[in-house]
């Protein structure tokens, strides 16, 4: 089920972040003492203050931008922030490469796999565009796992692509020799650079102004293969962040085969969703909407009105379907066992906006994924319904 | 209600919600102005969107393509099939069976996610990789109800 295997991907993920992590933590000191002065700027702020305002920020700040209840602005943020994360261990010449802020909690490693794959294709954050954008090209072309990717950080990330063996050869000239990572050392368009320099940056994250995408050594360099080549490698990356998530993907090497494993997954979904809410409709409707209407209609309201999504309002509007489907019949069922149930039931949105919001804040936090792979199981929070349903009953 | 109506009623709440909960994404516009399409929906809608009934519904053609382009680009498939034709005479290669493969791929997953048709295929990607993840806390959510509400189990 997905709270385990999400766990255990959580928890190897950890594994291998902390001599990293411990790496970084002087570098970090330097960086800190370099950003103390630039820790005042909101997050949101646009220009290149940003991923390095977030870079100084302690790490339980960084969490709490995270879950910000702004999707596109976190989304940004996010961006911003793995971004930024990628440009430094870039720009470092040293084997330090600050992977995550440390002292992070558990549930980050997991989120951070997905967060810096969906980073690395997001050209969105442009802060310092010529690096960002070195970083969504690179998104195509490195097939190193997150997992893989720290144990790498020293050693050069084997690419088994053959059109990255010259570019290596044309580092090696350029580049130092200490970080073997591929870098900005590569041939770039002047004109690329400036207008690159000229790009907004984007907070909604749906749109880009451009894409900038660099030349590689023995490529074609006219426009037309350059836009092909960024199309491609978006695709390409959106595919690797589609295997990462279909479960079982990840073996399978091939478009065509992955797309039929996202295919069939889609639709297993979809008939989950049609099976689930065919057991959801035999509930059995003992209801009687008499005298409890303003009760529950109060309930209802400020629920609704407080959480305002769609998670509470589910189960909101499912109960006033069933209100509703049962206004008109009048069932010979004593009232009192109803007001139990009411009560019961109606006593849950106290303790499940937590759980709503948890599970709702797939649209909330950045890699959606991470909430449901990072939150409680769900034993608990079933025991305590079933068992509040017991005492009231 | 007969079963099969609160089954129906429960699915489309459901379905709206998940689409609500993530309004960023150009799916679950697709989505509600689907569901709003059909006239028995409509009150149920009303009731669920309240006062972002009107804004959901409204249509919006922002990410659909442009007409023109839209014709460009059937040109464009026009002309490379015609090209990809009189190359196919030279035996079948691995790599046209493999485009082949990945074209009718595509289509099917255009018409599993809602309002895939009008995008293009990077954005259909990032669209369906959305969507999983929206359905799948989907049935997360219902599994806990069922449990919750402790549906009793008939086989």
């Amino acid at each position: 089920m997905e709270p385990t295997r999400s766990s255990g991907a959580g928890s190897g993920n950890s594994g291998t972040y902390t001599p990293e992590i411990a790496e970084s933590l002087r570098f970090e000191e330097e960086i800190q003492s370099l950003m103390h002065p630039s820790l005042e700027p909101p997050p949101a702020s646009d220009g290149g203050s940003s991923f390095t305002a977030l870079l100084g920020l302690p790490a339980n700040q960084a969490v709490e931008l995270l879950h910000e209840p702004e999707s596109d602005d976190s989304l940004a943020v996010a961006a911003a922030k793995a971004s930024g994360r990628e440009m430094w261990r870039f720009r470092l010449r040293d084997p330090k490469a600050l992977t995550l802020p440390s002292g992070c909690s558990p549930t980050f490693p997991s989120n951070a796999a997905l967060v810096e794959r969906a980073a690395r294709l997001s050209v969105f954050a442009a802060e310092d565009s010529p690096e960002a954008a070195s970083v969504p090209s690179h998104s195509g072309d490195r097939s190193p796992k997150p997992k893989a990717e720290p144990a790498d950080s020293d050693s050069q990330p084997i690419c088994p692509i053959p059109g990255e063996r010259p570019q290596r050869l044309a580092k090696r000239k350029e580049a130092d020799k200490g970080n073997k990572v591929k870098g900005p050392a590569k041939k770039t368009k002047s004109a690329e650079e400036g207008s690159a320099k000229g790009a907004e940056e984007n907070t909604s994250g749906e749109k880009l102004p451009y894409v900038h995408v660099r030349a590689r050594r023995g490529q074609a360099t006219d426009s037309h293969s350059l836009a092909e080549r960024a199309r491609r490698e978006k695709i390409n990356a959106r595919m690797k962040l589609l295997q990462e998530l279909v479960p079982g993907c990840s073996k399978i090497s091939g478009t065509a085969l992955v797309l039929d494993e996202i295919i069939n997954h889609v639709q297993s979904l979809q008939r989950q969703v049609e099976v689930l809410s065919m057991r959801l409709a035999a509930v059995n409707p003992r209801i009687d909407f008499s005298g409890l209407d303003s009760f529950l209609s109060a309930e209802c309201g400020r629920v609704t009105v407080g959480n305002g999504r769609g998670g509470g309002g589910m189960e909101q509007s499912a109960w006033m379907e069933a209100t509703v489907v049962n206004g008109g019949r009048r069932q010979p069922q004593q009232q009192q066992q109803q007001q139990q149930i009411w009560h019961v039931d109606l006593v849950h949105p106290h303790p499940t906006p937590p759980v709503w919001e948890r599970v709702d804040s797939p649209h909330l936090i950045i890699n959606p994924g991470t909430s449901l792979f990072g939150y409680d199981p769900s034993n608990s929070v079933v025991s305590l319904h079933s068992n509040q349903l017991k005492t009231e009953l | 209600m007969s079963f099969l109506q609160r089954k129906r009623a429960i699915k489309l709440t459901a379905d709206v919600a998940m689409a609500f909960a993530k309004d960023g994404a150009k799916w679950s516009h697709a989505l509600i102005m689907n569901l709003a399409k059909k006239p028995k929906n409509k009150t149920l809608l009303r009731s669920i969107l309240g006062s972002e009934y009107e804004r959901l519904t409204k249509p919006c053609l922002s990410w659909k393509m442009p007409r023109a382009k839209k014709i460009l680009q059937r040109s464009f498939k026009m002309h490379s099939r015609i090209k990809k034709g009189a190359r196919r005479l030279p035996g079948v290669n691995a790599a046209s069976v493999h485009a082949e493969a990945a074209v009718t791929r595509t289509k099917v997953l255009k018409r599993l996610v809602p309002g895939g048709e009008h995008w293009d295929n990077s954005s259909l990607l990032e669209e369906t990789l959305d969507y999983v993840i929206s359905l799948r806390a989907q049935v997360d959510l219902m599994h806990l109800l069922v449990k919750a509400l402790n549906v009793p189990n008939l086989k």
